[in-house]
């Protein structure tokens, strides 16, 4: 409908005055006017003090507003002033950390070229910056710090858990906890891998130089620790009653603390649909030359589909999560039946988002895994084309499954059929990914390393996962399982042992990439070994908690099932000590003995290794031309996979091991082809 | 921005600096086509949830209170507000054509306008929540009608400042490509960014002035 104007016919301007400053085209605009002192400067310290600003305004607005209403003057709780409280907190925060100065320059029809970010040392990862590699590990850093406080919030329950008779916590802090651990947990998980991995590999996968968007990806991030601050808000408020889920009309009774985790929510669901737009837009314009779609690497695939989930899928949570605002503040009965509304109608909005959020979490996983395999198999995907289809598969068929949350509470019966259906359905996809991670291991020569450890972790561990999730899809199955321990070890089944143990084995596999500096290996294999065991020990007997009665986020339970509580408690105490080992081993490996990564570490052929560890600001000396697939491990024909050829280092080989000069390597490369 | 090469060969040879800057151009424009696109989708699922709200709630009918017989908001001031948007982007629509054929006045004139005229149509909307007889939490469609006009607000508010800042680069760099066929037709880097942001903004505001038509039926109509 609209004009294609980017072809209009016109004046040409010659080649030599388009450059920046030339006659023909503009110099960037610079800010001119009075400078404040660096301690005023964009930056922490002033995003603090805005946000803090912020939440006195808009609590100060909100009160202004509403306490004349009849329902704050009886219940003394102004969740208005509350979430424009939050509300102003989080602009603030953004202001002051600098997002803001771009869009009001602007305005002023002034443009500011994109200049490469120079600033090095540690002070640029606490400011807003536009280079997708410092945005990573900021991403990064922010989700390990978000799953070591879920993490111990989940320590925190199973420590209640100990005894069914002798109290920690009262049953109303025990619920605050649960549904602090879950939220942020969710919230968290919803990004691990596309914030981190996605921004910081997928230009360097791709061969680009930046994201397209990079204001947006900043901005992406910098809402994550708004949310994070805004969840944990919530416990000085009095928590939520409704777990993660948020049901009606449950969470329109509930305190103050809901607010939290409303505008909580809703912060992170804005950071997660601009997280995605970025990837899909960066992904379909950035590729380099000869990067089709057939040679895109199956990492970028997965996050590429997940990110078209977060698009579409987040703005239904979002709106969901604004009517639940509106009926908290404005009292609107969106959710009230006795006006009008129905508490339905919010798990419906919660699980259209909710259920593509769980493939929004196994995707990733996947992406990652098969990205690694391959290089520790020493020899192609299998089945590459299938891998991808079932990736579109398993994110298209993920908006037509919601309503089997809703098989015990209220759907009409003649529905069940149809959404038992869909559900099952999808496990057809899953099942490609699934067997085409066999296939490539299929008589491969696997190199044991610890990411490759991590990969078969997460293959057994989803296994368990999936299989569990069939029976709870089936309705008469569900029946029995709903609302009990059996769904609380199948989805952590799933998340923890499928998408956390990828994005170890991602951390593992990557650093060296994105520091220069490599992992302690021997702690790695601790650290895999008691994860994986622990995990195990932890979540496999929840399955038979779960099928003797013992129902979730309740407190107390059967005294027949203390020693198995117990075994579950214990296990998830060491558990907890895996992952300890891990950050020992990150804080060692990353700052205190800092060792020194070879190049390209784990021979792989992914464009990503091409260019230096760390990479140089612009990540290529020069765009770089694709030539043949990352995968084509063992084919002694086979191209190289770019024309890139680094000072310092060796042409990738026609066998495609990419063989450094005159350095170490930890592994020999291993080029013989298997099968 | 894959078909640049042929690969199918031998390595060929490096792309050279001044090609790279014509690859970055080719991506931004893309990207921004792509962008566009991708916030109609996002917004559309925004508005389904609204659109699927409308209808379950209506379907229900909870305790007879989907719509009370004397709920009707102002139909001059809704339709008002609906018309106002919908000429908005149909002139805004008409002005890039215009710009196509090198008319740069035409389209600041009409880009100018349809901005006032979509401030108008957002005032209009605030206007009317003020002039409702009927509380917010009274019935669902209540609900749904208070609840749907912040959101369209604030997204017809962001498409407003998307506009307001195009306005503003093009009368900031009128004289730098004066004689070179101004914003219409000057085949400079930035003048052809700013024309593919043009144009993806004369999609989305005419998607919003669809969406407002489409909920005009929804609360007016159908109700």
């Amino acid at each position: 409908m609209a004009i294609d104007m980017s072809n209009a016919i016109g004046v040409e301007v010659p080649a030599s005055e388009q450059v920046p400053g030339a006659p023909g085209e503009l110099p960037p605009d610079r800010r001119r006017g009075f400078q404040l002192p660096a301690l005023f400067g964009p930056g922490l310290l002033r995003a603090g003090v805005f946000a803090v600003l912020g939440y006195l305004l808009g609590h100060w607005f909100g009160n202004l507003l509403a306490s004349g209403y009849q329902q704050v003057t009886n219940s003394g709780d102004n969740n208005t002033s509350i979430i424009l409280g939050y509300l102003g907190g989080t602009i603030g925060w953004v202001a002051g950390i600098g997002v803001l100065a771009y869009p009001l320059f602007k305005m002023t029809g002034k443009e500011e070229l994109l200049a490469p970010q120079r600033r090095a040392g540690t002070s640029r990862y606490f400011k807003y910056t536009l280079d997708h590699k410092v945005v990573g590990i900021q991403y990064m850093v922010g989700m390990i710090v978000y799953f070591l406080t879920a993490g111990l919030l989940a320590l925190a329950v199973r420590t209640e858990l100990l005894s069914p008779t002798s109290h920690v916590f009262g049953p109303g802090v025990y619920i605050e906890i649960v549904g602090e651990h879950g939220t942020m947990m969710m919230m968290m998980m919803t990004s691990v891998v596309v914030g981190p991995f996605g921004n910081y590999l997928v230009p360097l996968m791709i061969g680009a130089k930046r994201m397209a968007f990079p204001r947006l990806e900043a901005l992406s991030f910098w809402l994550t620790p708004a949310a994070y601050v805004i969840l944990l808000s919530s416990l000085w408020l009095g928590g939520f009653p409704t777990g993660w889920t948020g049901y009606a009309t449950l969470s329109i009774q509930a305190g103050q603390g809901m607010d939290a985790y409303v505008v909580a929510f809703g912060v992170m669901a804005v950071s997660i649909i601009l997280a995605g737009f970025n990837i899909i837009v960066t992904v379909i314009n950035l590729r380099a030359p000869g990067l089709t779609w057939g040679r895109l690497p199956v990492f970028v695939w997965g996050v590429m589909t997940t990110s078209f989930l977060m698009v579409l899928a987040t703005p239904v949570l979002f709106g969901g999560l604004y009517m639940l605002a509106m009926d908290r503040t404005v009292q609107t009965s969106f959710f009230t039946d006795t006006l009008g509304g129905s508490s339905y109608l919010w798990e419906n909005l919660f699980w259209f988002f909710g259920h593509p959020e769980v493939y929004i979490l196994a995707l990733p996983g996947f992406a990652i895994v098969l990205e690694m395999l391959p290089v520790f198999c020493r020899k192609p995907i299998f089945a590459q084309k299938v891998a991808i289809a079932g990736m579109v598969g398993v994110s298209s068929l993920s908006f037509f499954v919601w309503q089997h949350h809703l098989f015990d509470s209220g759907i009409n019966p003649d529905m069940r059929p149809l959404f038992m259906l869909t559900t099952e359905l999808i496990s057809i996809p899953t099942g490609f990914i699934f067997l085409v991670g066999m296939g490539t291991l299929w008589k491969a020569r696997i190199r044991l390393t610890v990411p490759m450890m991590f990969c078969m972790g997460f293959f057994f561990n989803f296994l368990l996962g999936g299989i569990s999730g069939v029976f709870l899809s089936d309705v008469p199955a569900d029946t029995t399982a709903h609302g009990s321990f059996f769904v609380m070890a199948h989805f952590h089944y799933t998340i923890m042992g499928g998408l956390l143990f990828a994005f170890f084995g991602g951390l593992y596999y990557w650093l060296p990439k994105m520091t220069g500096r490599t992992m302690n290996q021997r702690l790695g294999k601790w650290n895999f070994i008691t994860m994986f065991v622990f995990f195990n020990s932890t979540f496999l007997p929840l399955f038979a908690v779960g099928e003797l009665g013992q129902p979730r986020r309740v407190f107390e339970y059967a005294k027949r099932l203390q020693t198995l509580n117990d075994w579950v408690s214990i296990s998830a105490f060491l558990l907890g000590f895996a992952i300890l080992l891990f950050v020992i081993n990150l804080v060692w490996s990353m700052i205190i003995k800092p060792v020194a990564t070879v190049e390209n570490p784990w021979h792989s052929r992914g464009l990503e290794w091409q260019t230096t560890s760390p990479p140089p600001p612009g990540n290529f000396e020069r765009i770089p031309i694709v030539l043949a697939s990352p995968y084509e491990y063992g084919n002694p024909e086979a191209l190289p996979v770019s024309d890139l050829l680094s000072p310092g280092r060796a042409p990738v080989a026609a066998n495609g091991a990419n063989t450094p000069t005159g350095q170490a390597t930890t592994a020999g490369p291993d080029t013989e082809r298997t099968s | 921005m894959t078909d640049l090469a042929d690969v199918t060969g031998a390595a060929p040879p490096p792309i050279p600096p001044d090609a790279e800057e014509g690859l970055a151009l080719s991506a931004a424009i893309g990207s921004i086509w792509t962008g566009s696109r991708l916030l109609i989708g996002a917004c559309s699922f925004l508005y389904a949830a609204f659109a699927f709200t409308f209808f379950y709630l209506r379907s229900l009918n909870s305790h007879g209170l989907w719509h009370p017989e004397e709920q009707h908001p102002s139909l001059l001031i809704g339709t008002s507000a609906t018309v106002v948007l919908l000429g908005a982007a149909l002139l805004h629509y008409y002005g890039v054509w215009r710009l196509r054929n090198g008319l740069n006045l035409d389209w600041r004139v009409a880009a100018i306008t349809a901005l006032g005229l979509g401030v108008l149509s957002v005032g209009l909307q605030v206007y009317q929540l003020t002039r409702l007889n009927f509380y917010p939490g009274s019935s669902g469609y209540a609900s749904v009608f208070v609840g749907w006009v912040p959101v369209h607000v604030t997204l017809l508010l962001g498409a407003l400042y998307w506009l307001e800042t195009l306005v503003a680069r093009s009368l900031r760099v009128r004289n730098a490509w004066r004689g070179r066929g101004d914003l219409g037709g000057a085949v400079t880097p930035e003048a052809t960014r700013l024309r593919a942001s043009l144009d993806a903004f004369n999609y989305f505001y005419i998607y919003l002035a669809l969406v407002g038509v489409a909920f005009w039926f929804l609360f007016y109509v159908i109700d």
